[in-house]
């Protein structure tokens, strides 16, 4: 795979998440059934035994983690006190351009 | 779980093509090479007829067997007719752009040039032009990729770029060449979330323990790269004015990456619609207004580089040409030799190279299609030696190039 197929991928993956493409719809609630969206790290744990079977390197799984805490991951600003709304599909389309799903 | 594979196939949706796997690691630093050689291969994909490309109006079996397509041979102050280049060729009038480029000697044409390879399976012949390997299935690798690749190694992902949206087979291989559908969309979009980039960045950066890794990593250094050299941002200079369309559109942005200095030694482009079974038209028509756009898209290309052309050449080519005669449905059918140009700095332009067939019926391929009597290695070997400056034997395995036809310099 060349560098711009690579891009290409991640940006569908993107774009198929979110919804961006016409006639397509992803249902993600099944992917997370049972997770707190208030709890990213549920919703990462679901994605991951949905999506890539919970086989993941350790370092995808911190690089992963370390997004957890975003507030574009969240949806709470610096001055929020309430409980996280996780962006589900923000994180399925990074678990999907991750190297795991990628190379399967 | 969800495969990709699975998910995709469940989707009904498209992914990029794979390509051969990228050798560049960990190569991070801006190209400085500002006057390197380059190559711009342009696939006309779908088989061109050359004989309308250009015409050999002083070839009494032409006009005779295309009674509706013919093209009226060139006559001085009409320009709906062909254009005359030699008082025996003659372009076609929708080409009327490259004109002036033949008469500064900047093109040159390679007439009855094709594969010796007899196929008329566009997709069969398409693979051996592209691997350099007529005849030859098992080939995985493309020439542009192995002359890319003969060449000192540079600390660019640029070397080799395909525009569209994956690697053509020519460009295939250990290079690691990279497909760009559009230059200022080479990033992440994911609009304002900074989240998206960083994310994927951080997935990607753990080493370069496997291929999948070492891709990741030159992707971003690849999208950092083309950031900071704002090459989508490079207007075309000297007027140019390139087409609305696909050719027009990649032509720009190799010139772009060119201007840009970042590295480029090999791009390549396609052009599609060449496929003319049906009602292919003469001065005007189908055919025509292919021409039309091919011939403006390399003329603003070569208006846009202005001086920078005397480091770029221009090769054109097509998987095969098509029938001597006209079909029933006033088109042509899948034939065998073509035309082929060449542009740029180095050539010894204003001349049509290879010896001419002859279009009697007795001269024909086959009794319907043009002969072959220059093979299409014989082009592309000289201009990879003569103009990359690569050693031909290694990029095109198995091939005793005869003389050079001494169309560069």
């Amino acid at each position: 795979m060349n560098a711009g197929a690579l891009l290409a991928r991640m940006n569908f993956a993107l774009g198929l998440a979110s919804g961006r493409y016409p006639h397509v719809s992803v249902e993600l609630a099944p992917l997370v059934a049972g997770a707190d969206p208030a709890a990213p790290s549920a919703v990462l744990d679901r994605l991951l035994v949905s999506i890539v079977a919970d086989q993941t390197s350790e370092a995808t799984r911190a690089a992963l983690t370390a997004q957890l805490s975003e507030p574009q991951i969240t949806r709470l600003s610096p001055d929020d006190r309430g409980a996280a709304n996780t962006d589900v599909a923000k994180l399925a389309a990074l678990v999907i351009g991750s190297p795991e799903f990628q190379r399967r | 779980m969800i495969t990709r594979r699975t998910f995709v196939k469940a989707g009904g949706c498209a992914l990029v093509a794979y390509a051969g796997a990228p050798r560049f690691l960990l190569r991070t630093a801006h190209a400085a090479e500002a006057s390197g050689k380059v190559l711009v291969a342009i696939f006309q994909r779908g088989a061109v007829d050359g004989l309308s490309m250009v015409m050999p109006h002083g070839d009494p079996g032409y006009a005779g067997v295309r009674p509706s397509i013919a093209l009226q041979p060139p006559r001085r102050g009409e320009s709906e007719r062909a254009i005359d280049l030699d008082g025996f060729f003659a372009l076609h009038p929708a080409l009327a752009p490259l004109v002036p480029l033949w008469s500064n000697r900047a093109l040159a044409v390679v007439h009855a040039c094709g594969s010796p390879d007899t196929t008329r399976s566009h997709f069969d012949a398409q693979d051996y032009m592209e691997t350099g390997t007529p005849g030859v299935k098992s080939t995985t690798d493309g020439w542009l990729s192995r002359a890319a690749g003969a060449r000192p190694a540079k600390s660019t992902p640029f070397r080799a770029v395909a525009i569209g949206p994956a690697l053509p087979r020519a460009l295939q291989g250990e290079v690691g060449a990279i497909s760009i559908q559009s230059l200022d969309r080479f990033d992440v979009r994911a609009g304002s979330d900074t989240t998206a980039r960083a994310g994927f960045e951080s997935l990607y950066e753990q080493g370069v323990h496997d291929l999948l890794h070492g891709t990741g990593r030159e992707t971003f250094d690849a999208v950092k790269m083309l950031r900071s050299a704002r090459a989508s941002r490079i207007a075309p200079a000297n007027g140019a004015e390139y087409p609305r369309m696909p050719l027009g559109e990649a032509l720009h942005q190799i010139a772009q990456l060119i201007k840009a200095n970042v590295g480029l030694e090999v791009a390549f482009a396609d052009m599609l619609g060449w496929d003319t079974h049906v009602g292919q038209g003469a001065e005007r028509g189908q055919l025509a207004l292919r021409f039309r756009d091919f011939g403006a898209a390399l003329a603003a290309f070569a208006q846009d580089l202005g001086d920078r052309m005397s480091d770029v050449v221009v090769l054109t080519m097509s998987e095969f040409g098509r029938t001597v005669a006209e079909n029933g449905n006033r088109g042509t059918d899948h034939g065998h030799a073509t035309a082929m140009l060449v542009l740029g700095g180095g050539v010894r332009g204003g001349h049509v190279y290879g010896p001419w067939p002859g279009l009697d019926r007795h001269r024909l391929f086959e009794g319907r299609d043009l002969a072959v009597t220059t093979d299409f290695r014989t082009l592309f070997a000289e201009v990879a030696t003569r103009h990359l400056g690569v050693r031909a034997a290694p990029i095109f395995p198995g091939f005793k190039s005869p003389p050079p036809l001494g169309l560069l310099a």
